[in-house]
């Protein structure tokens, strides 16, 4: 209990500068037709203490959300009344990935690869992308293998298991 | 002593946690972030144990934790600079008179600790598991501190070990048992214990010979304190007579080991098993 209550200490910490931070990433966000209401942005925010908690993971500063939803935003797959919901399953994924590869990857080199398979050959599914690629991905990180970065490398792979 | 409180710590931590991530991450894992908050509350304690070192009687201005913890976290690095200064003084005339644990600790050991310590990110770890125990070994303490003590007692205990002859010395240690070179004891115990067993019989009797009998018979003539004392008191009387250049250090380390070799002499004498507790071989002490 101890424990969880220091921690507690800790995420409460950009809890209010993450609201604020949430809404201005709307000045971008609407040229692409989607926007977060006040609640959309609490629902978010309060997503985000769960995921941490559940996760087991301390964010200090800004958070990862405005980072997602620049990366996101523009995406053919996302429209106003999946926006929210995408964005939290998003969330979650990020951090579940971070804790799945070890820390291994940086903000900008996860996001980076969530984006570009999501958009790939997920082809939109944030199922796919969550149990299948991000988690062949981890495994290749946790075995240090060669070339996880590579999405060529990935769908060579791919069609060697179908064949 | 200033008393630190969480909202304090917190901004330092999180300052330690950008640091940490070369501003790559937004967040870290929970084992992560404790293990960062101890490293702040290590260097903390380490400005404040140091405050307190230098008995300063006016109570001083609070600082602000940032800078307790910069100071900190310098006392830290200074330390590590004498821990690598003494290990390498000390590996140049190092004897482990065969012992594989002894001279694994002083020759691996000691700098692994010393390749692998991270005073920023990692101040409290102590890596290292100290296998070799010395004398009075209830010391507390981690990371850095607990290391410099144990590299200091093994400094101490080489500078008695190598004022006695080591022929004298290996005797005395397969004397006891044979197969000393693979145990995981005190060598300057047995060694110091021999030297104390003698000079107590040869002080407190009025025999020439030294033996267990003898011992047991000297011992009985005394209460566990009073033999303690003696004790003490041989030990420098020993330190004094050996070319020794840190006198009162090496008495005071030598010291530890009294309350637990009465204790043990004790036993040996109710239960008829001092051979086991000291070797007093047929060449005393002059």
């Amino acid at each position: 209990m101890e424990k969880e209550e220091k921690m507690d200490w800790l995420a409460l910490l950009g809890g209010e500068n993450q609201l604020a931070m949430v809404m201005d990433t709307n000045q971008y966000t609407k040229q692409f037709g989607v926007v977060l209401s006040n609640e959309d942005a609490e629902i978010l925010c309060q997503s985000r203490k769960r995921n941490l908690r559940e996760e087991e993971r301390v964010e200090f500063g800004g958070g990862i959300l405005p980072k997602l939803i620049f990366a996101f935003c523009d995406s053919p797959y996302l429209y106003q009344d999946n926006y929210v919901e995408s964005l939290e399953r998003l969330q979650e994924i990020f951090y579940l990935y971070k804790n799945e590869s070890l820390d291994e990857l940086t903000d900008d080199e996860l996001v980076e690869y969530m984006c570009r398979e999501f958009h790939g050959i997920c082809q939109g599914s944030l199922d796919y992308l969550e149990d299948t690629v991000l988690e062949n991905f981890a495994r290749n990180i946790r075995c240090n293998a060669q070339g996880f970065m590579s999405t060529k490398n990935y769908q060579l792979s791919q069609m060697e298991e179908t064949e | 002593m200033i008393d630190y409180k969480m909202e304090e710590l917190i901004p330092v931590v999180a300052w330690l946690t950008s640091k940490y991530t070369s501003n790559e991450s937004t967040s870290v894992s929970y084992n992560t972030a404790k293990q960062l908050m101890g490293a702040v509350m290590y260097c903390v304690e380490e400005y404040q144990n140091d405050d307190k070192a230098q008995g300063t009687l006016v109570e001083k201005e609070a600082i602000e934790v940032r800078q307790a913890y910069h100071i900190g976290y310098e006392k830290v690095v200074q330390k590590v600079g004498e821990v690598r200064e003494k290990s390498n003084r000390l590996i140049e005339h190092f004897n482990a008179f065969g012992n594989e644990n002894y001279y694994e600790v002083v020759a691996k050991a000691i700098p692994g600790f010393l390749t692998l310590y991270d005073p920023r990110f990692y101040p409290q770890n102590t890596i290292i598991t100290m296998d070799y125990p010395l004398l009075g070994s209830t010391r507390t303490g981690q990371g850095v501190d607990i290391i410099l003590e144990y590299i200091k007692g093994i400094g101490f205990e080489q500078e008695f070990l190598q004022s006695i002859p080591v022929n004298y010395i290996t005797m005395v240690l397969d004397g006891l048992d044979p197969d000393y070179k693979n145990q995981f004891y005190n060598i300057a115990r047995v060694v110091l214990r021999n030297f104390l067993a003698i000079g107590f019989t040869k002080k407190y009797t009025a025999m020439k010979e030294t033996n267990y009998e003898v011992l047991n018979n000297a011992l009985k003539t005394m209460n566990p304190q009073e033999t303690v004392d003696v004790f003490n008191q041989l030990v420098c009387e020993l330190v004094a007579s050996l070319e020794v250049v840190h006198k009162e250090e090496v008495i005071s380390y030598l010291q530890y080991e009294i309350s637990d070799f009465v204790a043990e002499l004790e036993n040996g004498c109710v239960n008829d098993s001092l051979r086991q507790v000291v070797y007093m071989s047929e060449y005393g002490v002059k």
